[in-house]
């Protein structure tokens, strides 16, 4: 039978065996889809979807598809803070990455690279479609 | 006035009255309650900072638009200071004591919370005894340092991270 003195070394030897595997375990990557308009102008920024990275690690988003042959220009921003990432462009299908991103809420922000008429013959500069991935670690 | 005229003229008016209702996209003035408590000279250079303005303009949600407001003012004010801690460290091998988080009386909530939460990760930063993290929490994606000045009189001048990586 084991000793107190004994078991209570072994309980916090499981304790810190434990915290040590916590503490080295991956975050898990979490990830939100979803379609939205952005203006052809170039300049207007339109706000994406709003995530929790929980954790320091790589962020990104991807633009699945974009009308109107459009390249975007992505970023995301904390409205607690003001804090944002460095404004990277993604064609369709590519993917814009940021690594060792610092934990925040972050709300992404998107606006084409360039301006171009979308809208035909009508006034202004109008929209394109665009379906966007973000990826954090939540 | 010709019936093209007078279509128009209402369809202009119904659309500077929905604007009116969302409440446009304007940025708090200087005397505005959120700013009640944090250091005037801090909301001055905020509210006169370009990239600042926009950001905010940006905001259709006033509850957002006021966050953001009142949330870069304490972040202008706790990264200066976080940019005078390790400066110190730098030059004397222990970091001196980081200032208070700076409570505004009228926090602007979830953003208030979630700046707690930004101060703890940065009071960790320093807590660690290792100068690398406060650098990373300054220079890294996502901080502060990317775009907050150095210096209060120098909007155009280097960021905090331009002087910690010598591009000053």
């Amino acid at each position: 039978m084991r000793s107190k003195k004994g078991l209570k070394a072994l309980t916090g030897g499981v304790a810190l065996a434990l915290s040590s595997l916590v503490a080295t375990l991956p975050a898990s990557a979490a990830s939100k889809s979803a379609t939205t308009t952005v203006s052809c102008d170039g300049t207007t920024v339109k706000n994406l979807v709003q995530v929790n990275h929980v954790t320091q690690g790589t962020f990104s988003i991807k633009a699945n598809s974009a009308s109107q042959d459009s390249i975007t220009n992505f970023s995301a921003e904390s409205h607690t803070t003001g804090n944002s990432l460095s404004w990277k462009a993604a064609d369709e299908g590519q993917t814009a990455t940021w690594n060792s991103v610092l934990v925040a809420v972050y709300t992404g922000k998107a606006k084409r690279v360039g301006n171009k008429n979308c809208n035909g013959s009508a006034p202004g500069h109008g929209n394109y479609t665009l379906n966007y991935t973000i990826t954090y670690n939540g | 006035m010709n019936r093209i005229w007078r279509t128009a003229l209402v369809i202009a008016l119904g659309t500077a009255g929905v604007a009116g209702c969302r409440g446009g996209s304007s940025v708090p003035a200087a005397d505005d309650k959120i700013f009640e408590g944090l250091d005037p000279e801090v909301v001055a250079e905020v509210l006169a900072f370009p990239h600042a303005r926009q950001s905010i303009g940006e905001k259709d949600e006033r509850a957002v638009r006021d966050g953001l407001a009142q949330g870069m003012v304490r972040n202008f004010i706790v990264c200066r200071d976080a940019h005078r801690v390790y400066t110190a460290w730098v030059n004397t091998g222990s970091p001196p004591q980081l200032a208070a988080n700076p409570v505004p009386a009228n926090p602007v909530e979830p953003a208030s919370t979630g700046f707690a939460d930004y101060y703890a990760q940065l009071s960790t930063a320093v807590k660690s005894g290792e100068i690398d993290n406060l650098r990373f929490w300054l220079t890294a994606e996502g901080g502060c340092g990317q775009w907050i000045p150095a210096e209060p009189d120098e909007p155009e001048g280097p960021t905090i991270k331009d002087v910690i990586e010598g591009r000053s």
